[in-house]
């Protein structure tokens, strides 16, 4: 018996300590440009890219089927994840009672669910006013603003000029609202941009860069009341933000080593 | 029995004292995992003036030729960012205060902070490196998730709570 309970402490320890020892943060940054690439860097231009960015909508679910699907989805793997954390015969149970778990969570997913019109509704009215903003040229005038900001020392070229050596160009790959996959979540304004050092003389990439905008959640109600104003105060501090941070981390972020 | 139970413990102490994953500079004292504290990562300032202090940069872990050193710190209003599992349960939503230029790795808030208010901040250096202007990231932690870097606004920046009532001109926090 002592022998049993050594040997689950001393498990215990080996495994608490492999996990304090985790978090490498490595793989959750991307390197910034070398020092070489950026002393090549002279009379950049900034453009935006001839891309429409994809509109993402991931809302509430539209109507009684599609709560049902949500409900049936929360429903099993609710069950199924009880009973992994009873242990045991808990693990069997969880797995045995998923059907039932499913199909409460079929009911309850299809009776809260919000009508499908209503929601696709409301998912255009987002499409509308995030079209009507005209996110894509505004990211390049927020990131030409940061630059002249931030990086004094880099020669911004002017947009008609064709002396330039060095395009940055900035592209809106997607932007939208996005939450959990659940019945009636709280959503996120979510956009994606993608930079890129491109070399004027042959169109070459010289590097690439992609960073994610993920605000706080809301209520979808909230999002568009007041004429979708905090749709569109968010956008604006999206496209300031990740003009900042694109800017930081391609001409002036410095890690030695690769060390954060 | 007893000496067994005794080393895991100490094992199960020791092993987790370490610092908490996080890029960039880190306040000081550096936070460390394995502590008793119900909220090891929440600060809680003694006045509404706090006195921020971080790591002096060049680190051990820099490039040796730097020079024109010197600090920016940013404080923002926290935001509770409820019903996004994994996403962060709070966020850094108004900037209520920053500087830059400053000389020293320490700084008191020159002005009042809301009291009971959570806030969140970060500092960074900026230097020159042969003769060209260089900045370190924002500090942040990377824990309890190890958030990507490239996700704004920034996961794990540092958590500081002023104390209830009116300002109190008292010891550094």
């Amino acid at each position: 018996m002592r022998r049993v309970v050594g040997l689950v402490l001393m498990t215990a320890v080996l495994a608490i300590q492999s996990g304090c020892a985790g978090g490498t943060a490595a793989k959750r940054y991307q390197f910034p440009p070398s020092e070489d690439v950026r002393a090549r860097l002279a009379d950049v231009q900034v453009t935006a890219a001839p891309t429409e960015p994809t509109f993402q909508f991931e809302g509430p679910a539209k109507g009684a089927g599609g709560g049902a699907r949500r409900g049936a989805g929360m429903g099993a793997t609710g069950t199924m994840a009880a009973g992994a954390a009873a242990g045991g015969y808990g693990v069997l149970a969880g797995i045995v009672l998923a059907p039932v778990g499913a199909l409460v969570g079929a009911i309850v997913g299809a009776a809260k669910a919000a009508p499908a019109e209503k929601v696709e509704q409301q998912e255009r009215a987002v499409r509308d006013a995030l079209q009507a903003l005209k996110i894509e040229e505004g990211a390049s005038a927020c990131a030409e603003e940061a630059m002249r900001r931030q990086t004094p020392q880099t020669r911004i070229a002017a947009a008609s000029s064709e002396t330039a050596s060095t395009i940055f160009e900035v592209a809106v790959e997607r932007l939208g609202l996005t939450g959990p996959w659940t019945i009636n979540p709280s959503l996120s304004f979510i956009m994606t941009e993608r930079a890129r050092l491109v070399r004027a003389s042959d169109g070459a990439e010289i590097y690439s860069y992609r960073t994610v905008y993920l605000s706080r959640s809301r209520p979808l109600e909230e999002w568009l009341a007041a004429d979708e104003s905090a749709l569109r105060e968010e956008a604006t501090r999206a496209c300031h933000e990740l003009a900042e941070r694109l800017v930081d981390d391609v001409f002036l972020v410095y890690r030695p080593g690769g060390r954060p | 029995m007893r000496p067994m139970l005794g080393l895991t413990l100490i094992l199960l102490a020791g092993g987790c004292a370490r610092p908490y994953p996080s890029i960039g500079l880190r306040p000081v004292p550096v936070l460390m995992m394995g502590g008793w504290a119900p909220d090891p990562i929440l600060r809680r300032a003694d006045d509404l003036q706090p006195t921020l202090r971080w790591e002096t940069f060049p680190r051990p872990v820099d490039a040796p030729a730097v020079s024109n050193i010197s600090y920016e710190l940013r404080i923002w209003r926290a935001e509770k960012n409820q019903d996004a599992p994994g996403q962060g349960l709070v966020l850094p939503g108004e900037l209520v205060y920053a500087r830059a230029g400053l000389v020293e790795p320490v700084h008191r808030v020159e002005t009042p902070l809301e009291p009971d208010t959570l806030y969140l901040w970060s500092i960074r250096a900026r230097f020159e490196l042969e003769g060209r202007v260089r900045v370190t990231d924002w500090g942040a932690l990377m824990f309890p998730r190890p958030f990507p870097t490239w996700l704004i606004p920034a996961r794990g920046y540092y958590p500081i709570k002023t104390p209830s009532g009116t300002v109190r001109h008292g010891p550094a926090a």
